[in-house]
Formats: C-alpha cells, sequence, structure tokens
C-alpha cells in the first residue's frame, strides 16, 4: 500500500479552474510562483493558452479563482509591464516569463500578483515547491494539469531502504535528528548535492529532501530515479514541516496567521512558521543551527513521529528496533547459509538463537 | 561546437548585446518563407511539433489544421533562429524542450553556437561524444555536465545571486 499521503489545501491556498466547452483543468496555488512545465517543446503549453485566450474572447470558457481575484493571461512580449501596474491583486498566468528581463520578474515578485508562470526554467532563485509544479497534458481538444507530485517516486509501506540520504549537512536538521535513530545515514549538503549522491548506484535508497523546495532540481533528480528505480523521496514539504506538524511542537496551519502564498517556497513557509510557533519555549527552532536537546530525546520519538507526516519514519524507526535474524546469519554464514534448513532459519528469533545456531554450524562445517 | 552558460548572470559582459532572450519575437522579424523547405527544418518540425511544411510559411499541425509559422512550438522556433543565424547570437536554450536537443547537437556539429540555460536540459548521453560541448572552457562529458548545472543551480541559492541578477542587464 502506498503510503503517500495527500495534502489537502493550504490554508490560503487557490484553486483555479478553466472551464471550457471542451472539458475542464484545474490547478492550485500554493505560493508566489506556480510554474507549469514540461520536459519537451511541442507539449501544447501555449497553444493552451492562446486557445484559452480566444474561447474567453467568444464567452466559451470561463477561469474563476476561489478566492475571487481576476487572472489575465499574457502570452506576448511586452504587455507583462502594463499588467503589472494594475493596482488591484490579481492572478497573471504568462507565457514564457524567463524570456523576460530579470528587472521584470523582479518588479512581479514583489507585485501584489500571484503568477502562473509557463516555462521550462523556475524565476528568481528556482524555490519551488513540488507541489506547487504542474505539467500540461494534451487531451483530445483540451488539456489538463498533471501535478507533479509523481513525478519523483515516494515512499511506500513495502519499501526498506539499504540507505537514507538527507538533504541537510551531517549532524544538521534532518540529519541530526535521523541520527539519532539510525546509525548510518549519509548527508548531501544541500538539495543540489543530492543527485550526486544518487549517480550510479543501485541499492534501495530513501531520500529525504525538502519537496517544498525542490524547483530547479526536480528534473534531474526525476533522471537519477529513471537510472535507479530503487529511489524513494519522503513525502513531505520540509523538515520543519515535520517538525511543526509533530504531538510535540503541535503547529496548525489554521491557526498560523501567515499565508503560504506570501512565500516563494513551501520550505520557508514552515520555516517561518515552526520558527514563530516555538520562540520562547524549549522546543525553540532557529534554521542552521542545531536542534534543542528535546527533538534529540528518544523519549520523544512517538511524539515526534507518530503523525500523518511522519507515520512512515516512525515504522521505519521501529523496523530497525527489531532483529533481523536472516540478515544476521546471511551475514554472518554467506553461502553456508544455504546448509542450513529452512525451519531452522525461521525458529531464530533473536541474536542469541542465531548465534547458537551459526556455532553449531560451524561445527559441522569444521568436522 | 557547442558551448553552454548556466544562467543569464554569467553571460560574459561583452556577449550580452548578442543575447536573444524571446526568440518568439526575433522569428517573427526575422524568419523567412525559404527557411521552411530546408530539409533539416522540415525535419525537426514534424519531430518536435508534429507539424507538415506544405509549402513554405504554410504548415499543418498535429491535427491537420493548416497553421502558420507563428504557431509552431518555442523550442521549434529557437531551432530556427540558431540553424539559420549568421552573427553569433547567443539563445535562450531554455525555450526549448529535451526533444529539441538531439537537433540542437546536429547543428552543433556544422557549426560553433553559445546557448544559455536555466534549466537541467536533458542530453542524450551520446551527445558528448557527437560533438564537442564546453561550460566555462571545461570539455563536458555526462557528469561533467551534470557537475556544472548542479554547481550552477546551487550558486543561485546563494548570497549575492539576485544582486547578481540585477546587474547582468539580461
Amino acid at each position: 500500500m502506498h503510503l503517500h499521503v495527500r495534502r489537502d489545501f493550504l490554508r490560503n491556498s487557490i484553486a483555479v479552474d478553466f472551464k471550457s466547452i471542451y472539458g475542464t483543468a484545474s490547478i492550485t496555488l500554493h505560493s508566489k510562483f506556480t510554474c507549469i512545465s514540461g520536459e519537451n517543446s511541442g507539449e501544447g503549453k501555449t497553444e493552451f493558452l492562446t486557445t484559452v485566450r480566444d474561447l474567453l474572447v467568444q464567452g466559451l470558457c470561463t477561469i474563476t479563482a476561489s478566492n475571487g481575484w481576476d487572472i489575465t493571461i499574457v502570452i506576448e512580449a511586452g504587455v507583462l509591464k502594463d499588467v503589472i501596474q494594475k493596482e488591484e491583486p490579481g492572478i497573471i498566468i504568462v507565457d514564457e516569463l524567463m524570456s523576460e528581463r530579470y528587472n521584470l520578474v523582479k518588479r512581479l515578485s514583489k507585485s501584489n500578483k500571484l503568477v502562473i508562470c509557463v516555462n521550462r526554467s523556475y524565476p528568481l532563485k528556482g524555490e519551488y515547491p513540488l507541489i506547487g509544479t504542474y505539467t500540461l497534458v494534451r487531451e483530445g481538444d483540451w488539456f489538463t494539469f498533471k501535478d507533479n507530485t509523481k513525478l519523483l517516486p515516494l515512499l511506500s509501506d513495502s519499501f526498506t531502504p539499504d540507505t537514507i540520504l538527507t538533504e541537510a549537512s551531517a549532524n544538521h536538521s534532518e540529519n541530526e535528528l535521523l541520527s539519532v535513530y539510525f546509525s548510518d545515514i549519509k548527508a548531501s549538503g544541500s538539495r543540489d548535492k543530492i543527485e550526486k549522491n544518487l549517480r550510479n548506484t543501485s541499492e534501495n535508497i530513501l531520500v529525504l529532501a525538502d519537496l517544498g523546495n525542490i524547483g530547479r532540481a526536480l528534473h534531474i533528480l526525476c533522471k537519477r530515479c529513471k537510472e535507479n528505480p530503487n529511489i524513494r523521496f519522503y513525502d513531505y514539504q520540509a523538515f520543519e514541516e515535520l517538525l511543526f506538524k509533530s504531538d510535540l511542537v503541535q503547529g496548525d496551519d489554521n491557526r498560523y496567521p501567515k499565508s503560504c502564498l506570501d512565500f516563494l517556497s513551501l520550505e520557508t513557509y514552515y520555516e517561518k512558521a515552526l520558527e514563530d510557533f516555538t520562540r520562547g519555549t524549549p522546543l525553540e527552532y532557529h534554521h542552521g543551527e542545531p536542534l534543542a536537546v528535546v527533538y534529540l530525546d528518544k523519549s520523544n520519538c512517538k511524539k515526534i513521529f507518530d503523525t500523518d507526516i511522519g507515520r512512515p519514519l516512525y515504522k521505519l524507526i521501529q523496523n530497525t528496533e527489531t532483529f533481523d535474524c536472516f540478515s544476521y546469519l546471511k551475514s554472518q554464514l554467506g553461502e553456508s547459509l544455504t546448509l542450513v534448513s529452512p525451519i531452522a532459519v525461521e525458529n531464530c528469533e533473536t541474536k542469541e538463537d542465531c548465534d547458537e545456531l551459526i556455532q553449531s554450524v560451524s561445527s559441522v562445517i569444521q568436522t | 561546437m557547442l558551448n553552454i552558460i548556466f544562467g543569464r548572470e554569467n553571460v560574459p559582459k561583452e556577449l550580452v548585446p548578442k543575447v536573444v532572450l524571446d526568440s518568439r519575437s526575433y522569428f517573427s522579424l526575422f524568419k523567412k518563407p525559404e527557411w521552411f523547405e530546408d530539409p533539416f527544418v522540415k525535419e525537426f518540425l514534424k519531430s518536435v511539433d508534429n507539424t507538415t511544411v506544405l509549402f513554405e510559411e504554410a504548415l499543418k499541425d498535429y491535427k491537420g489544421r493548416g497553421i502558420s509559422t507563428t504557431m509552431i512550438s518555442t523550442g521549434c522556433k529557437t531551432l530556427c533562429c540558431i540553424y539559420f543565424d549568421v552573427d553569433d547570437r547567443i539563445f535562450y536554450g531554455s525555450s526549448m524542450g529535451n526533444n529539441c536537443l538531439p537537433f540542437l547537437v546536429r547543428i552543433a556539429q556544422k557549426k560553433d553556437i553559445t546557448i544559455f540555460l536555466e534549466h537541467y536540459a536533458d542530453f542524450p548521453r551520446e551527445s558528448f561524444s557527437l560533438v564537442d560541448m564546453y561550460c566555462n572552457g571545461i570539455l563536458l562529458d555526462q557528469d561533467k555536465y551534470d557537475d556544472a548545472f548542479s554547481d550552477w543551480s546551487a550558486s543561485t541559492c546563494e548570497e549575492g545571486f539576485l544582486e547578481k541578477l540585477d546587474s547582468c542587464g539580461l
């Protein structure tokens, strides 16, 4: 069973619906910029916008935002400047945003507009949540948006990692926390160094990366996952989301006054939320600094991990605490394990049972 | 030869006047009817857009509808501009999807091209043996190309990146 937890709308997320005589299509805006990208040319990104624009003119299509904001489509170069200058907040859908000069993109980022940009490259620092990126797919005369959350394979029930790889550097953030429970965690050091650690691998690897800021790294990571189908990503927006929504912090998106749309990425949203929620308490969190000792206390394992976000990790932690007899026997006996009856192997429940069996097999071999 | 620059902020100042950010408008201004009678152009239009050239700028799209050249994909417009460019322009490579890249490599086998990229363009592995590809003066193979992209992507998260973008003029 797949353990992927679908996210409900964050408070303040905005749904944008395109309804035409050919069908409907929807996307959700979770941050300032939402990107519709695609690996290939000719997929229909510009065609979609020109089709929608033409249908709008004929009254054969509507575009609505769940917060009631106006939506403007910008396809040609040179038009964006005028649209940004409008006083009212709104949503702008821009084709090939990055073909504009940076100064205009900067003005857009500081404006009171939310942006749906149709382009292959990500504006500014390229910090975008995975749930904020979409691929457009042609369906007959119409189009649908494919949510990019499915581009990266996510951790499932039946997956046991040989290696856990964190985005964070050694002894920082999730690496610091998970080192309490797992003896051999690899650290990438940054989002952009994850892919190098995944090159030329074949083993089962669980990657803890902030999907809330996967942005520009997405497609190279997808490539690594095609090269090694045994890679899985942990389904959370950020390590900070894990802590924020833990039973220790008891953070609640609905009670947090800031809107996710004010942030460029969901990672920065959860960083701020966690800092604000824990300020002045023993749980106080500061990005980039060592974790408060209360997080590293093993007695808080259940409070931190036994939540919707943390449960897959909780199960992995519990599994490591169970002694794996078969793996131990295999590592000690190697090929000689084939000489042992399956029933004898099955009867081993503890390390002591295994050691006894190993001793008797070794004596038989010596004889 | 294909020279790749990652990030518009890394385009050398003296080359900035050569940069074409928006190949759509450049294409509109400079396209010629005879471009579309070129077999190579016909080939990539068919492969990338599934569009057939009927006669010069009269095309038939993937649904059999008559379209003009203004309606081809941005990737194909960019390929046209690069293919017919004689002024050593530097085009925005992120306008092209992965399906344009084999054609870009074939163009680079015939002449020296410089593009700048701001996304991970997944060149087919054989590209690196078909044509010399360089970034920052380093001859690329698959690993070095991936390193160059990841290093640049990491640099965009560093202090001062937005200021560099501000001052690059692009």
